[in-house]
């Protein structure tokens, strides 16, 4: 049994690495504890599946939905963040978390918290391996999480737009002294994040074909984070290595330990990693600013 | 001339108060989960009460006097139960209270309503312990979980047969309840509990690790004592991981929503249920027509409790029930009610004891279980 745990796990943590790559993005360029993450995406999520009730084909409704988590990540910062950008790391968070229940208050206002059935039409089929079972939905999920943690790097390290992102991280003043388009560019951080978190929200509702306003702060930011914290923050290799890794650990401890103390007994591993490796697996690969 | 206007303020205030004794409406209002996990038993409370009034306002109403009702959303959580109830506690037109659905709601939000002297009338709370917390103004026309749960755990060994059983409940007062009696009973019926585990109501949504260690262990049966939700999600993961077993559950899975959930894989899903959907006896079918009629599903013992509520509140009230003091002496004082849930009388903690049935999938739709 010990296969068919390693596999759920990696199916678990790739549905998280999805989420992840958006977070982390955002977390590592900016510093900042991006607590609305999940809301924002979640409602992108809520999105899609008004369309999808509404009759629309569901792949035109994902579009919409990733367009609506582009836009509204971008209308989230222009507002919420942009003019606290220099007040300090705490006043930016105080500010995201508001943007958080703004956004899962709007949720509960028109769709409610009941769980929805979310029929997207794809819902893979199952694969016996000799007593092992996998899902074709969940390998399909684990190479969307590598392709798009390619993608984006590739993005980073061959586009002008990439190259702005990067020196922006390293120093905001330098940037903008070099010609860097810095309000612009940071809207495009946040509006992949958005775009990029809708992706993995609608993977996670179709891996469960449910959808409920939990997908965004209990099962999306809090996850993100977590294997943001494990992988290093800033890195995409480390998002998605930090996100597979939460899957083992929340599977492992499921399946050998406790499911009663599992979110208790995840935490301490998590708190005990901080205090032995507060960097995570793969630090960022920008040198710190002096 | 001090004293004269003494005198007109006292009278003024006592008409007041006359006033509201001599409403010409007996008020009441429906608490349950109208949105939330639990939403489509709420939405049963809600139509199996307004059926009840609807009836009893077109014969003329409880005493010559017309009834009404509010309705409030407990999202089925304490917190917000509690708010609920310290909102509502100020409303002095209020006769009686009809909920809450959930246990824990019950159990938050008692002592805010036994301050207010309100009587509490829940259709649905199941966890044993809520008539023994000392609230004299609680009553619930369910029968508890303590012998729900016996009756699960004999059907599930001695007519499902299974021998390696698996218990899964929902980490809250009414699963801990239930599975504190089910642990406790399915030994003394000379089966062993192979395992044991628990989720979060609203937060956890995948099984696959709970699953499969079930396989690994060899489980032939589990009992999901929990929400249909929770029961739809376990039913489709058991099915994709391979888990083919036999899945039994608590009354809270009785409902609709555990198919629309769980798809396919709920085929044969067996459920403890304390109303019967398909009853053909003359009320009953009245009762159902009436209730599919205006809901497009069936009853269960949300919609069909709250209906014998409002009747039971009509019985106490023509017995001199008429404030709420008198309304929970009256309530006790019933020797037998007859409602389309069956006949019943509360016992000194407001408890009651009904007969339960089992319903069970077949062809995506609940059918009764005959032998």
């Amino acid at each position: 049994m010990f296969l068919q745990h390693l596999i759920n796990g990696l199916s678990i943590g790739s549905v998280y690495a999805l989420i992840t790559i958006g977070y982390n993005m955002v977390y590592g360029i900016l510093e900042l504890l991006n607590f609305a993450h999940g809301d924002v995406y979640a409602l992108g999520c809520f999105v899609v599946l008004g369309l999808v009730t509404a009759g629309i084909h569901p792949i035109i409704a994902i579009l919409g939905g990733v367009v609506s988590g582009y836009i509204l990540n971008i209308l989230v910062e222009r507002f919420a963040y942009r003019s606290v950008r220099f007040s300090g790391r705490v006043t930016p968070t105080i500010s995201a978390v508001g943007v958080a229940y703004i956004m899962r208050n709007a949720i509960l206002k028109i769709w409610g918290p009941e769980t929805y059935p979310m029929k997207l039409g794809f819902r893979g089929t199952q694969l016996h391996l000799g007593g092992i079972v996998v899902g074709t939905l969940q390998i399909y999920i684990f190479i969307a999480a590598i392709s798009f943690m390619v993608i984006i790097s590739l993005f980073l390290k061959k586009t002008k737009i990439g190259q702005g992102i990067i020196a922006i991280s390293q120093s905001i003043p330098t940037a903008a002294l070099l010609g860097v388009p810095v309000n612009r560019t940071i809207s495009i951080v946040y509006g992949i994040g958005g775009a990029l978190g809708v992706i993995g929200g609608i993977l996670f509702c179709a891996y469960y074909d449910t959808i409920f306003v939990g997908i965004g702060f209990a099962l999306g930011t809090l996850k993100a984070w977590m294997a943001a914290i494990i992988g290093g923050v800033g890195s995409l290799k480390g998002a998605v290595i930090g996100a597979i890794m939460l899957g083992l650990i929340e599977s492992m401890v499921a399946g050998y330990v406790s499911t009663l103390y599992k979110d208790a007994l995840v935490w301490l591993i998590l708190i005990t990693f901080i205090l032995i490796r507060p960097q995570g697996f793969f630090p960022s690969q920008i040198a710190e600013k002096i | 001339m001090k004293k004269i206007i003494f005198a007109i303020c006292i009278s003024i205030l006592l008409a007041g108060a006359s006033a509201c004794y001599a409403a010409d409406t007996v008020k009441f209002l429906v608490v349950g989960p109208m949105t939330g996990d639990s939403a489509g038993q709420g939405f049963q409370m809600k139509t199996g009460t307004q059926i009840a009034v609807d009836e009893i306002n077109a014969s003329g109403g409880i005493g010559g006097k017309k009834v009404e009702f509010e309705v409030a959303d407990d999202v089925g959580t304490p917190n917000q139960a509690t708010i609920i109830a310290q909102k509502y506690s100020l409303d002095k037109d209020l006769l009686f209270v009809l909920g809450h659905n959930n246990s824990s709601c019950s159990i938050a939000a008692l002592p805010i309503w036994q301050k207010a002297g309100l009587p509490v009338i829940s259709p649905s709370n199941t966890s044993a312990s809520i008539t023994r917390l000392g609230y004299g103004n609680y009553f619930r026309v369910i029968t508890n979980d303590d012998i729900m749960s016996k009756q699960l755990c004999e059907f599930a060994i001695k007519k499902l047969g299974m021998k390696k059983p698996a218990l899964i409940w929902e980490n809250s007062d009414y699963g801990k309840g239930m599975r504190d009696v089910s642990a406790a009973a399915i030994p003394e019926l000379g089966v062993e509990v192979v395992a044991e585990d628990s989720f979060i109501s609203g937060v956890d949504r995948d099984y696959s690790a709970i699953i499969t260690k079930y396989k690994g262990l060899g489980v032939d049966g589990v009992l999901f004592l929990g929400d249909y939700t929770g029961g739809g999600l376990f039913a489709k993961q058991a099915k994709n991981l391979g888990l083919n077993v036999q899945l039994a559950g608590s009354s809270s899975c009785s409902h609709p929503k555990l198919i629309e959930i769980g798809g396919d894989a709920t085929e044969n899903f067996y459920v403890v249920a304390p109303f019967d959907p398909f009853d053909t006896r003359p009320r009953q079918a009245k009762f159902i027509d009436n209730f599919l009629n205006a809901a497009k599903e069936r009853p269960g013992e949300w919609g069909a409790d709250a209906y014998d509520i409002v009747y039971l509140v009509k019985l106490a009230y023509e017995r001199g029930g008429t404030d709420r003091e008198s309304l929970i002496k009256a309530l006790h004082e019933i020797e037998l009610f007859e409602g389309v849930t069956g006949n019943f009388k509360f016992d000194e903690f407001g408890d009651v004891d009904k007969d339960s049935l089992m319903l069970v999938v077949k062809d995506q739709k609940f059918t009764r279980y005959e032998e």
